[in-house]
């Protein structure tokens, strides 16, 4: 028996509207129309904005720049990485050492280290220097996904130390500036096809 | 009073059960109940004159036609929507009739149920839309595309190519043209390092002439490590070389930089310089 009285209020505004309306026959049905009219451009506003930002989103994601941006983030792991693979040598470990350069080389560079490998271990173990490379930062300079060719510049810091009668020395680090031709290999990703220092 | 059932005038009468719903959802339930027009309404009256009062409060207007019916297919019983109506009925039977047969009349219906479909299908679009719209935000400052070099290609190469001849520039200056250096220098950079030029170059200006200093700045190799709209940041491999006298060289640099660059009116520029 609530009811009554929350309807009361209801009720006389319900009445005066009631006589609104009543003045002018039909504005319900005219309501009904307006706000039809009115839900259904918002509803097709809606739904163009759905397809724009849907199309939109997934390109952002799917899309060509996004498969571009993918494989030049790729290349760019794959060039840190062989720069830091080519600029590591332990003459501990200098047959695993160079089995990396080979790893992270094709082509020219590939051969040129694949002939003078024997040689590089030699002069290694002589001299019996170990360098560690820490890559500062790598950048492309060119980059062709459908190529699949690249070229990376990279800052290397490589700290060496030298066995000296048995005593490691302190280490000296060289700051170098690497290039890096970078090729797609079919089965092993990005590979260097040449390496250089970029001296002035 | 029948032909008028259908007919918003026929809300008119309700003008009278305006307060007298009051006593109108008192004797409601009895007669509700009592009519069996509405049948199975037995327990509707009370749902019934609920949405009713709650519409009717808002848009009294529409109490027999409007919204008494579009809160009837809400509600999903056409049953419900009579309820109210009957409530009404019987402060004035004209006004309950009316409602009824408006709620009941199949066109109407349809109307209203169109009208609930597109407003409902509105809202939902749009909340999908913005939803989409905060994803597609997202995704392109967090996702691959946060970094636009070599996908937007055009400004890759204009970075590069500006920026690069800006660093030849900026670190590069002939004791006798001291000034269009420094004019020169400050057109392709901006912000903190435009300042700092300044001061930099103030040095410059008192020593150069003394040594008849001449410097030359080459960039052998530069990349985009990152693009997003106006804003780049480059690696660049840069040698300055430069003579004293005439022939004497002086020491050569070689550096590695980090250059910041900030596209000022379609124009790439030297924000900051940080050697590593």
């Amino acid at each position: 028996m609530r009811l009554p009285l929350v309807r009361r209020g209801a009720a006389g505004k319900a009445g005066a509207d009631a006589g609104d309306r009543a003045a002018t026959p039909g504005a319900g049905s005219d309501r009904i129309a307006l706000a039809t009219r009115i839900s259904a451009v918002l509803a097709g506003v809606g739904l163009i904005a759905v397809l724009v930002f849907g199309i939109l989103w997934f390109l952002a994601l799917h899309g060509p720049g996004a498969k571009t941006a993918a494989a030049r983030d790729d290349a760019v792991v794959a060039a840190r990485q062989i720069a830091l693979n080519l600029q590591s040598l332990d003459y501990n470990t200098v047959d695993k050492g160079l089995d990396t350069w080979e790893q992270s080389a094709t082509g020219r560079l590939f051969d040129e280290i694949h002939k003078n490998r024997q040689q590089y271990a030699d002069q290694l173990r002589k001299v019996q220097t170990s360098s560690t490379a820490r890559v500062v930062d790598v950048a492309l300079a060119d980059f062709d996904p459908a190529a699949g060719t690249a070229r990376a510049i990279a800052s290397v810091d490589v700290s060496t130390t030298q066995n000296v009668n048995g005593t490691e020395s302190v280490p000296v680090t060289r700051q170098v500036r690497v290039q890096l031709d970078l090729v797609r290999t079919p089965d092993a990703g990005w590979k260097a096809a040449s390496a250089s220092a970029i001296r002035a | 009073m029948p032909p008028e059932l259908p007919d918003p005038a026929g809300a008119e009468p309700a003008r009278d059960p305006g307060t007298s719903p009051v006593t109108g959802s008192g004797t409601g339930a009895v007669t509700g109940s009592g009519t069996s027009p509405v049948t199975g309404s037995g327990t509707s009256p009370v749902t019934g004159s609920g949405t009713g009062a709650v519409t009717g409060s808002g848009d009294g207007g529409e109490v027999e036609g409007g919204p008494s019916p579009e809160a009837g297919p809400a509600a999903g019983a056409g049953a419900d929507a009579t309820a109210p109506e009957e409530g009404t009925a019987p402060a004035a039977g004209t006004a309950a009739e009316a409602g009824a047969a408006a709620a009941e009349d199949p066109e109407h219906q349809a109307k209203v149920r169109r009208l609930i479909t597109l407003a409902v299908a509105a809202v939902l679009l749009i909340a999908i839309a913005v939803v989409l719209a905060f994803a597609n935000h997202s995704a392109r400052a967090n996702g691959p595309l946060a970094n636009e070099a070599f996908v937007d290609e055009g400004s890759t190469s204009a970075v590069e190519a500006e920026i690069t001849a800006a660093i030849k520039t900026v670190y590069s200056y002939d004791y006798r043209t001291l000034d269009a250096n420094q004019a020169a220098a400050k057109a392709v950079t901006t912000g903190q390092f435009a300042q700092d030029f300044d001061k930099v170059f103030d040095a410059v200006k008192q020593l150069a002439p003394k040594e008849q200093a001449v410097m030359t700045t080459a960039v052998p190799a530069a990349g985009v490590l990152q693009l997003k709209d106006d804003r780049a940041r480059l690696l660049m491999m840069v040698d300055q070389n430069g003579t004293k006298g005439g022939t004497q060289p002086i020491g050569g640099a070689s550096a590695r930089l980090i250059v910041e660059a900030q596209r000022v009116d379609g124009r790439w520029k030297i924000a900051e310089v940080t050697p590593e």
